[in-house]
């Protein structure tokens, strides 16, 4: 299939999965899905796992430990794990999907004959690779200060400080960017 | 006949901060004005006021004679005519780049303008500031003096009659600068109005310098830039050139000292 609809049918496919998966109820259509993404897109599938166990699977773990914990003290008794390890195969089984289809769909092809959402897309990728390089600096700024090397709890410290940084940029971007529009005839 | 670009007695808050106080200046068609000032003095703020992002709070800009407000640029007809006569070159050039590609960037203009030529300015301008190997690329990944060229690109692609530059060295080496005054210099009847803080350059981008008080209360030097450059005084009384020790050889003493910060 010719571009750009191959990847827009990709992304439309990978986006009524992601809808499909988030109502099931139950191990079985999430396993069987895994198994059908693992078969799609096995070209690349253990990168795309390493990505999921790295960015997805400790938030997903650390949500559903937090909740369990919370109606331990609310209940007086440890519910029972089925519904939380349901919901962390569910964001895994999901992550996998979205990853895979992301990774293999051209989403600035796809958006071309959009030109508001290209545009929306250009500004989001623009905003994410410039906080990407400030967030990257101020790892360094941090390190290049510190006479050993910066650990998390170094880090969880000048997150405040970085966080503060990095929505005032976003926020004095997106006025520009306003600007910048409305000064070409936008 | 009315200067083209008149400010009058224009005062911008931004807040409850004061950047610009009364400040008046007038332009002619074709002149070529340098805009001196230490950071923070408002020169960018001034800039915007002349491309109708910010309106002052007091007195009035004036662009042919006509007023520019949020109200007259409501207006499409003007609004059409002011936004294609005037562009600004921001000195944040990311805030610029929103396209997919550098060639949509530099044909977003005159596209907006609905102006039939697009295509062929964007092979034109890319040609000229020489990013036509980048014409496919997104712009938010190429470096900073690329995307400064892009920038640049896409605001000579209007064809503006006014062209504002806001610190346009700033980030480019020193072939690159030469570059671009040269190929300022080249277009005929263009007005520009160019920001700086580097010393060294003000005589090459302009014919006219004009110095901005350090707090934006007015302007303390409006003439050729030879005549700003060669007074000491007033470029210490500025914050544009300060004095302090020097040792040469075995002697020590203390002398005017400009600093560029580009």
């Amino acid at each position: 299939m010719p571009e750009p609809r191959r990847s827009q049918a990709l992304l439309a496919g990978g986006l009524a999965a992601a809808f499909a998966l988030s109502a099931a109820r139950s191990p079985a259509p999430l396993a069987a899905a895994l198994a059908l993404a693992a078969l799609l897109f096995r070209r690349g599938i253990v990168r795309q796992a390493r990505r999921v166990a790295r960015a997805v699977l400790p938030v997903s773990l650390l949500l559903a430990g937090a909740s369990a914990a919370a109606a331990r003290l609310a209940g007086g008794a440890w519910p029972d794990p089925a519904p939380y390890a349901l919901l962390v195969l569910r964001a895994v089984t999901i992550a996998l999907v979205v990853f895979s289809v992301l990774a293999r769909a051209d989403l600035q092809r796809a958006l071309l004959p959009f030109p508001t959402a290209s545009r929306l897309l250009v500004l989001t990728l623009a905003q994410v690779h410039a906080l990407r390089l400030l967030a990257t600096d101020s790892l360094l700024g941090l390190r290049s200060r510190m006479p050993r090397k910066p650990g998390a709890v170094d880090l969880l410290r000048g997150a405040g400080g970085i966080t503060a940084a990095l929505l005032t940029l976003s926020l004095r971007n997106a006025r520009d960017v306003a600007d910048a529009m409305r000064s070409r005839g936008f | 006949m009315a200067p083209l670009l008149e400010l009058s007695r224009v005062s911008v808050a931004l807040g409850a901060r004061p950047v610009l106080t009364d400040l008046s200046l007038a332009v002619e068609r074709g002149e070529r004005v340098v805009l001196l000032g230490v950071n923070g003095c408002g020169k960018t703020t001034l800039l915007r006021a002349l491309d109708g992002l910010v309106f002052p709070g007091g007195g009035e800009v004036r662009y042919g004679g006509e007023r520019v407000d949020a109200a007259s640029l409501e207006a499409p007809a003007f609004r059409r005519r002011f936004r294609s006569d005037v562009a600004l070159l921001f000195q944040n050039v990311d805030a610029m780049l929103f396209n997919p590609t550098v060639a949509d960037e530099i044909a977003f203009g005159p596209r907006q303008l609905g102006l039939a030529d697009a295509d062929a300015r964007v092979a034109r301008w890319a040609e000229a500031l020489d990013v036509a190997p980048f014409l496919a690329r997104p712009p938010f990944e190429l470096s900073g003096g690329e995307k400064k060229r892009v920038a640049l690109a896409a605001v000579l692609a209007l064809h503006p009659r006014v062209l504002l530059l806001d610190e346009a060295t700033a980030n480019l080496d020193p072939a690159s600068s030469a570059r671009l005054v040269d190929l300022l210099a080249g277009i005929d009847g263009l007005t520009t109005i160019a920001s700086t803080h580097n010393l060294s350059i003000a005589s090459e981008l302009g014919t006219r310098a004009v110095l901005l008080h350090p707090r934006g209360q007015g302007i303390l030097y409006d003439g050729p830039p030879e005549g700003l450059l060669g007074d000491e005084r007033l470029l210490v009384a500025s914050g544009l050139a300060h004095s302090h020790a020097h040792r040469h050889g075995g002697a020590a003493h203390a002398h005017y000292h400009v600093h560029d910060t580009e």
